[in-house]
């Protein structure tokens, strides 16, 4: 270092106001860091003059749209029957699945996904692309008698984990409905960078989601199976949807 | 923080973040839309960000990671690739045809090393501002700095030298 601030020290100084007397000193003395600040000013400027207000309009719109759905709408009542029709039909296809004793096999799915995309409705497995928009349907399945509670979350291209069930960051898992009977409501898919790297961990316990959360974005590289979290026994499985539109799609 | 505290921060440093995608990626609408994104998460991570110099790295760390996945996507690699050759040629990368992009040189490391490549050369930060941004150790960023520059010069076929000599920005 030659002295001069660091982007993080100068944004530091110009948000917060305070800096050591040495580095006031440099930035008095200093052109280069001068110059800086004085860019700065005008980026700032710039963003705040012509963009902030119509960007902020956007996040809200965005925030509202994102992730969770409302209870299903009037034309997903109206789909209702026949989505459940569906459900029912995939729950006995036969070798889809089958209730085990014990832990998942390995790739055994824990959930099947319904995907509605406009007005049509489809099962969607590992490896099948969405798009932005997708509202994505979960039907947990009976592959471990143990399992009490469940938790789905994502991973997106940004590496950043979202829980889906419980929708909350300071969640906990959400009981396991009845045999047949899908997650409540559905998951809108916003325009995040691809892939959704959804995460399904069922659990005899409750478990928290930021300690999922942690768990999936220590694991999602590698994308290998997470066995125990927060010192419960869990079994879990990545499902990996490429993902059209938004961002690019990224190895996983 | 409550949805008047992430406004609060987003009137605080909005604009900083702004300046920051910019500064990185050299493109006015992706600068915004890493704007848009970052606070769209801020809401959704909201439960956990801290406040102060604390909430300012916490930005600086989704939006780097933003940035750099902009970059991924390719749209921006040219002019991100422009203006990280500010960073300064290097005397172990010479001109021609085996200079590379410093995206390309970038381009198999994992993300944290990237990030922390773009905190020290770009961003001009110590190593403890990087850990503190990253949310890190100081041995771990060393790490990634060292773990860049055998890849960079892997790539490069460069004899043992700095990789990256930062210019003035």
């Amino acid at each position: 270092m030659n002295g001069c601030l660091s982007e993080f020290a100068l944004d530091d100084r110009e948000i917060h106001g305070r800096a050591a007397p040495t580095v006031e000193a440099h930035v008095a003395a200093c052109p280069s860091c001068r110059a800086r600040v004085a860019e700065r000013a005008a980026r700032v400027a710039e963003f705040e003059t012509e963009l902030a207000a119509p960007t902020w309009t956007r996040i809200a719109a965005q925030r509202s749209a994102r992730r969770r759905l409302p209870p299903l709408g009037i034309v997903l009542a109206a789909l209702g029957t026949a989505v459940a029709s569906l459900l029912l039909f995939v729950g006995v296809v036969p070798g889809r699945r089958a209730a085990s004793p014990g832990p998942t096999p390995k790739g055994s799915a824990p959930v099947e996904i319904v995907c509605r995309r406009g007005a049509q409705t489809f099962v969607i497995g590992p490896g099948e692309a969405v798009v932005p928009g997708d509202a994505l349907r979960f039907l947990p399945l009976p592959i471990w008698s143990e399992a009490r509670y469940i938790q789905v979350g994502s991973v997106d291209g940004t590496g950043a984990y979202a829980p889906f069930y419980p929708p909350a960051d300071d969640g906990l898992s959400v009981a396991l409905p009845a045999r047949g009977v899908p997650l409540e409501g559905s998951i809108r898919l916003d325009d995040a960078p691809g892939p959704e790297r959804l995460l399904v961990v069922l659990s005899a316990a409750p478990l928290a989601t930021r300690d999922v959360a942690r768990a999936a974005v220590a694991h999602v590289t590698a994308a290998d199976r997470i066995d125990r979290i927060g010192g419960v026994k869990v079994v879990s499985s990545w499902i990996v949807l490429p993902k059209r539109g938004g961002g690019a799609v990224s190895a996983p | 923080m409550t949805d008047a505290e992430v406004a609060q921060a987003y009137r605080d440093y909005a604009g900083a973040v702004y300046a920051r995608g910019l500064r990185i990626l050299h493109d006015r609408e992706a600068a915004r839309d890493v704007t848009q994104e970052v606070f769209v998460r801020c809401f959704g991570y909201r439960p956990r960000i801290p406040s102060g110099r604390e909430l300012l790295a916490w930005l600086y760390r989704v939006t780097t990671n933003l940035c750099l996945n902009a970059v991924r996507n390719g749209k921006l690699r040219g002019r991100a690739d422009r203006d990280l050759a500010r960073w300064g040629p290097s005397a172990a990368a010479p001109e021609g045809p085996q200079r590379r992009g410093v995206w390309e040189l970038l381009a198999g490391l994992d993300p944290r090393t990237q990030a922390v490549v773009v905190y020290v050369h770009l961003d001009g930060m110590t190593q403890a501002e990087a850990a503190e941004v990253e949310g890190i150790s100081d041995r771990t960023v060393r790490n990634c700095l060292t773990r860049f520059e055998r890849h960079a010069r892997a790539l490069l076929g460069a004899e043992p030298g700095p990789i990256l000599a930062k210019e003035p920005s």
